[in-house]
C-alpha cells in the first residue's frame, strides 16, 4: 500500500517510430490538486490516457489508487477528456446518470444525485433538456458532472477550462474546490497558468514527453531568476557590475531592458546602482516571476534545444 | 457484464426512441394493409366510363365491337357477382350486390361533325379529341377518349383500322378491339374453310391440367395446394426481411459509432469499460433493436395476413405453422442471430474507423454489393432449394444466414444445418476477434482512415 494516488514509474509509450511519453515518472499524493503543463503535444493527454488504462504504456510502471488496471477501480475514478462530448438526444439529467450508471451506480441514485448537481451548479432549469440544445459552455459543464457524479476519490479533467466564459470558468473553480473540500485527489491540465496558480497544490511540466518539472507552485517560481524591468533612455550596462546582476535583456520597445537576477539579490540593489551610475529611469518596475515565466522558460529551453 | 449492459441498454433506447424506428414500425403494417387494399380501392375510384366513338364506313363493324365491349362486361360483372354470392353466404350482412361500372361506353359522332368524307370528319372530331368539345353520355357530359376508324371494305381490315386518342399508355380498348375485330376475321376465315363455328371454339378450348403431387407426403393426400406453394417461396420473403432489418439496423450502428467517435465520447467510455465490454454492449443494444423491429413486422405481417387480406387469409395458416415449426423456427433465429452478429462487428469495427458518416459510407458500398449477392440469388434457391448454387453459397460465411434461411422450407440435410452453423460459428468468433483489434485501436484514432497498411499493422498490435 502506497500512500500516493498515481505512480508513475519510468514510463514510454511509443507509436510506431513516434516517441510520446519518454521515461516519465510522477507521484501524486492522495488529497493534492496537481496540475499538468505543457504545450500541445507534449504527451499530457498520452500519460493521463495511460493512466487511465486507455493506452498500455510501451513500457514502465504505473499504478493508480493502488492498482495497475484503472478498470479495476473505475467506481472511484472520474474522468473528463480533453475533446469534449456528449449524446446529443440524451437529456442532461439522464447522460450525467448513465456515466454514472458506467462508474457502478445504481441507476436511481444515479439520477437523483444528477439532479442535485446540476441545481447546486446552476442548471437546474435545464435537467430534462437535450444535451443537442444546450450550449457549448453548459455541455462541458454538464460533462464535468458527469464525470464526478460517483463521487470518486479520483478526478482526472483533461483541459477543463477551454472553451468556457470567465463566468463558466468561475463556476468551474468551485466544482474543483468542492472536490478538493471532499478530499478528492484531482489532476487537471491546463495551458491557463492562472488557474494552475490559484488551484494547485503541486504541478509537473511536461514538455516532448519528458518531465521538465514536477514541485509546488513555489518551488517552481525560485526555479527561475527573478528580474526587474527598466524603461531608460540612458544605457544600462553600468548595472552589469551590481552584485547580483547576472545579464541584462534588451526588450521591445524604445530603452525597454530585463535586469536579471540571481537567487537572493535584492531589487533594491538595482535601484541604489542606477542613482548612483546616472542611469535616468523612467520606469522601474519588480517582476516576481510567475507559471507564465516558468513555463516560457523552461518550455522554451527545451524548444530550442 | 453490467457495465455492457447498460451500455446496450442506452444504445437500444437511443435508437427506438427516434422518430424513424417507430414510424417504421407502425408505417409497415399499415403500408402492408395499404398493399391489399389500395389498388382495388384505386381501381374503384378511379375507373370511369370512357366514351369512344367509330368511324365505320362498312356499317358492319360496329356491331361486332359493341358486341365485345358487352361481353367484356358481361365477363367481369359476372366474375364481381361470383365473388360477392360467396361473401354474402358467410356474411349475410354484405351490402348488396352493385353491378360492375362500365369500362367503355361507345357514343354516336356528333351530329355537327359529320363530314363528306371520313378525312374530313376525322378532322371536324379533333375538338372532341382534344378535350375541347364534350360528348353527352347518359346525363354526363365527357371527353371523347378515343375515335376508331373502321377501313372502307371489310377485306382491308387486316392493316386499315386507325385508333386517334390522346392517351398512349391505355391500351385496354385498342386490345379489346383489336382483339374482337381479329376474332371476327378468324371466324370467317374458318366458316369458308368449312370449320363450324362451335367447332372450332371447342377446339380452341382444348386445355391440359397439371395436378402437382408431392411425393413426401402420405398416400391419398399428395395434392400440392396454394398455401402449399406459398410455404416454399415464403423463405424469399423472410430473407427479405431479415436483410432490410439488418440494413437498417447496420446504418443505426454506424451512425451511432461514427457520432461517439467524431464527438470523442468514446474516450470517457473507455475510461469506464474495456473495449471489448463497449462493443458487446452495442453489439446487444442494436441487436435488440432490430429484434423489436422484426418481431413487430413479423407480427403485424401475419395479422394482416389473417384478417385483413380477403382471399389470402387461406396461406396465412401454412405460413404461420411454417414458422413456428420447431426445426424451421431454430435454425432461422440462429441463422438470424449469427448473420446479425457477422454484419454487425464488421460494421462496428468499420465505423470506429470513420470520422464522419460520409467516410462510413465509402466503405459500406463494397459490404453492400457482398450482401447484394444473397439477395440475387434469392429465387435461384428457392426453386432450387437444394440444388448446386445453394449448397455451394450455403458454406461462404458471409451469405450462409441468408442462403440457409432461404433454404430452410426445403428441408436441407441436418448435417447441413449443422455444419454451415458450426462455420458461421467459427467466422462469427473471428469476425468478433478482429473487429474487436481493430475497434481498439479505431475508436481513439483522429484523422483519415487508414489505409489497408495501416489496418493490417492495427490487426498486428
Amino acid at each position: 500500500m502506497t500512500d500516493l494516488a498515481l505512480r508513475l514509474e519510468r514510463v514510454t509509450k511509443k507509436f510506431d517510430t513516434f516517441t510520446a511519453v519518454d521515461d516519465l515518472s510522477l507521484s501524486v499524493p492522495y488529497g493534492s490538486v496537481y496540475g499538468f503543463l505543457g504545450p500541445n503535444g507534449a504527451g499530457k493527454t498520452t500519460t493521463i490516457r495511460m493512466s487511465l488504462s486507455i493506452y498500455e504504456p510501451t513500457s514502465g510502471l504505473i499504478e493508480i489508487l493502488g492498482h495497475r488496471s484503472a478498470l479495476d477501480v473505475r467506481q472511484q475514478i472520474g474522468y473528463l477528456p480533453e475533446e469534449k462530448g456528449l449524446y446529443k438526444k440524451m437529456k442532461a439529467k439522464e447522460l450525467i446518470a448513465f456515466f454514472g450508471g458506467l462508474r457502478g451506480m445504481d441507476p436511481r441514485e444515479a439520477r437523483s444525485e444528477a439532479v442535485r448537481l446540476l441545481e447546486r451548479y446552476g442548471l437546474g432549469e435545464f435537467v430534462n433538456t437535450r444535451c443537442e440544445a444546450l450550449s457549448k459552455g453548459m455541455g462541458q459543464k454538464v460533462q464535468v458532472l458527469a464525470s464526478v457524479v460517483h463521487k470518486p476519490k479520483f478526478v482526472i479533467l483533461d483541459e477543463p477550462f477551454s472553451g468556457l466564459d470567465p463566468v463558466n470558468q468561475q463556476v468551474l473553480e468551485v466544482v474543483i474546490q468542492d472536490l478538493r473540500a471532499a478530499g478528492t485527489t484531482i489532476i487537471f491540465s491546463t495551458h491557463i497558468m492562472e488557474h494552475a496558480e490559484r488551484l494547485c497544490d503541486r504541478i509537473v511540466l511536461i514538455g516532448r514527453g519528458k518531465r521538465l518539472f514536477d514541485g509546488t507552485i513555489a518551488e517552481a517560481k525560485r526555479s527561475i531568476p527573478r528580474r526587474v524591468r527598466i524603461q531608460t533612455g540612458s544605457d544600462p550596462s553600468p548595472l552589469r557590475a551590481v552584485h547580483g546582476v547576472t545579464d541584462i535583456v534588451r526588450l521591445e520597445g524604445e530603452g525597454r531592458w530585463d535586469v536579471v537576477l540571481s537567487e537572493g539579490a535584492q531589487p533594491d540593489e538595482v535601484l541604489r546602482a542606477c542613482f548612483r551610475s546616472g542611469v535616468e529611469l523612467s520606469s522601474f518596475e519588480r517582476r516576481d516571476p510567475d507559471l507564465r515565466d516558468v513555463f516560457l522558460k523552461l518550455v522554451g529551453g527545451e524548444e530550442a534545444a | 457484464m453490467k457495465y455492457a449492459l447498460r451500455i446496450g441498454f442506452r444504445e437500444f433506447a437511443e435508437h427506438a426512441k427516434t422518430k424513424g424506428f417507430i414510424i417504421g414500425i407502425v408505417l409497415f403494417p399499415l403500408l402492408l394493409l395499404a398493399g391489399f387494399r389500395v389498388p382495388a380501392l384505386l381501381e374503384k375510384i378511379s375507373k370511369t366510363t370512357r366514351a369512344f366513338a367509330v368511324i365505320d364506313p362498312t356499317g358492319e363493324l360496329t356491331q361486332i365491337v359493341d358486341e365485345a365491349i358487352e361481353r367484356d362486361w358481361q365477363e367481369s360483372d359476372d366474375k364481381a357477382r361470383l365473388a360477392w354470392l360467396e361473401k354474402r353466404k358467410a356474411d349475410p350482412a354484405t351490402p348488396d350486390y352493385e353491378p360492375q361500372k362500365r369500362l367503355f361506353q361507345r357514343v354516336e359522332l356528333p351530329a355537327d361533325a359529320a363530314g363528306a368524307t371520313t378525312e374530313e370528319t376525322i378532322a371536324n372530331l379533333k375538338p372532341w379529341l382534344l378535350g375541347d368539345k364534350k360528348v353527352n353520355v347518359g346525363d354526363d357530359d365527357k371527353e371523347l377518349f378515343a375515335l376508331i376508324v373502321m377501313p372502307k371494305t371489310q377485306g382491308q381490315l387486316r392493316k386499315g383500322v386507325e385508333y386517334w386518342s390522346t392517351n398512349l399508355t391505355d391500351d385496354a380498348l385498342s386490345k379489346l378491339v383489336s382483339r374482337s375485330l381479329a376474332e371476327h376475321l378468324r371466324r370467317d376465315e374458318y366458316t369458308s374453310k368449312g370449320l363450324a363455328q362451335d367447332e372450332v371454339e371447342r377446339i380452341a378450348r382444348i386445355e391440359v391440367r397439371f395436378d402437382d403431387k408431392d411425393p413426401r407426403k402420405a398416400a391419398g393426400e399428395e395434392d400440392v395446394g396454394m398455401a402449399e406453394k406459398a410455404r416454399q417461396w415464403a423463405p424469399i420473403g423472410f430473407v427479405y426481411l431479415m436483410f432490410v432489418a439488418m440494413m437498417t439496423v447496420a446504418q443505426m450502428l454506424l451512425s451511432s459509432t461514427v457520432e461517439e467517435k467524431a464527438s470523442r465520447i468514446f474516450e470517457v467510455l473507455l475510461s469506464s469499460v474495456t473495449p471489448a465490454e463497449l462493443m458487446l454492449g452495442k453489439l446487444m443494444g442494436v441487436a435488440a433493436v432490430g429484434f423489436v423491429m422484426l418481431v413487430a413486422w413479423f407480427l403485424s405481417l401475419f395479422a394482416v395476413l389473417r384478417f385483413a387480406a380477403g382471399g389470402l387469409s387461406e396461406v396465412a395458416g401454412p405460413l404461420l405453422g411454417l414458422v413456428f415449426t420447431p426445426s424451421v423456427l431454430i435454425p432461422m433465429a440462429v441463422y438470424f442471430l449469427l448473420g446479425f452478429l457477422l454484419y454487425a462487428s464488421l460494421l462496428l469495427a468499420l465505423g470506429s474507423l470513420c470520422n464522419t458518416i460520409k467516410e462510413a459510407q465509402n466503405f459500406m458500398s463494397p459490404v453492400m454489393l457482398v450482401l447484394m449477392i444473397p439477395l440475387l440469388a434469392m429465387i435461384p434457391v428457392a426453386r432450387d432449394p437444394n440444388g448446386t448454387l445453394a449448397q455451394v453459397l450455403s458454406w461462404m460465411p458471409p451469405f450462409t444466414p441468408f442462403v440457409m434461411m432461404n433454404r430452410i422450407a426445403g428441408e436441407p440435410a441436418a448435417w447441413e444445418i449443422a455444419g454451415t452453423i458450426a462455420l458461421l460459428i467459427v467466422s462469427v468468433a473471428g469476425m468478433l476477434w478482429l473487429a474487436g483489434r481493430v475497434f481498439r485501436n479505431g475508436v481513439l484514432r483522429t484523422g483519415a482512415p487508414p489505409k489497408i497498411v495501416e489496418l493490417l499493422r492495427m490487426l498486428r498490435r
